[in-house]
């Protein structure tokens, strides 16, 4: 193996790796040691990886397993407040959920520049705890069952997290958006 | 103020997040990578994980360890009672044939020598033994020294 090679490898995958990392934990340095971490593990089994099909799908289920384990690891504290603020309302069933809705597309007054930005900030803004199962069931389509076994949680709090934090996005969006805010304004 | 179900929420969530590019990966990244490659591949095989080892001394440990463990599992029974010393010998015997050989060999060379060798008393003995596990000891902590002050905080 040449190192010209890995790195190429590492061109063709290093954006859906920081991308799939910084969304669970949203945190562009601790992304972006996951994803050296990532590769590095990657360079060990590159011999396999290099002609293999399925090196996307492996490169994404370890990115998805160290930012989760780094979460775990070193966020406890959210998991303890989260489950003692949600232990009494698992189960709860959740009807019709109420905000200022737009009647088309979120953020569609917007360019489609200032669009991305806005929806990666406020994904950023959820709470762990929202933000990862969110992450996993949007972006990596992985069910419910399977985000409750991976984040180590009930089902319930996964599917009562995930709706919690549609709700809390669709309001952050809904209110960027129709108030127009400046994007700068607000960081 | 509109209200949604939450299959509506959903679908809206859905469509806007999936409409998101992948970020872009920092320029740094692939520095960092590549410099920890090097950095790892610079060390020498004792600093490195088993799989970077060479093969021969691959080998080796693992003779060495299977024999250490055999040893101890070996000796834990015997202790335990749950098999005889006997059965001990016979089974250890074979795996050290090769040491019970050259045993005979060196001691049938001192037999050879040994009446020119002035009379020692078992305090010279003592001593010596004393000796050497000294300097052993003085040797091992003088390494270790030397390994902390001028190579581990490099």
């Amino acid at each position: 193996m040449t190192p010209v090679d890995f790195t190429t490898f590492m061109r063709n995958y290093q954006d859906m790796v920081y991308s799939t990392a910084v969304r669970l934990l949203g945190n562009d340095a601790q992304a972006e040691d996951i994803s050296q971490e990532v590769f590095l593990k990657a360079y060990e089994r590159y011999d396999d990886l290099s002609t293999s099909p399925t090196a996307g799908g492996w490169l994404k289920t370890v990115t998805t397993n160290l930012s989760i384990n780094h979460l775990q690891r070193y966020r406890k504290r959210w998991s303890f407040f989260s489950d003692l603020v949600h232990r009494d309302r698992e189960g709860e069933d959740y009807g019709e959920v109420e905000f200022a809705a737009p009647d088309g597309d979120f953020l569609a007054d917007l360019n489609q520049g200032d669009r991305r930005a806005w929806v990666e900030r406020a994904l950023e803004d959820l709470p762990d705890h929202q933000r990862v199962p969110l992450v996993l069931y949007h972006f990596e389509d992985l069910p419910y069952d399977e985000i409750a076994r991976r984040m180590g949680v009930s089902l319930s709090k996964i599917k009562t997290d995930i709706l919690r934090g549609r709700a809390a996005l669709a309001q952050i969006l809904t209110r960027s958006g129709t108030a127009h805010e400046s994007l700068t304004a607000q960081r | 103020m509109a209200r949604l179900t939450p299959e509506q929420l959903e679908q809206k969530i859905h469509a806007v997040l999936r409409q998101q590019p992948p970020r872009s990966a920092p320029a740094s990244l692939e520095a960092r990578v590549l410099g920890e490659i090097a950095r790892r591949q610079a060390l020498p095989w004792w600093h490195q994980s088993y799989a970077y080892w060479p093969h021969a001394i691959k080998l080796v440990f693992l003779v060495v360890a299977t024999g250490v463990a055999g040893a101890l599992l070996l000796g834990s029974m015997h202790l335990l009672g749950v098999i005889s010393g006997d059965l001990v010998e016979q089974l250890v015997t074979p795996v050290f044939g090769a040491a019970h050989t050259l045993r005979s060999a060196c001691s049938a060379l001192i037999g050879l020598v040994s009446p020119s060798w002035p009379e020692l008393s078992s305090t010279y003995l003592y001593a010596g033994l004393a000796v050497v596990g000294g300097a052993y000891a003085v040797m091992l902590g003088l390494g270790a020294t030397a390994y902390r002050v001028l190579w581990q905080h490099r």
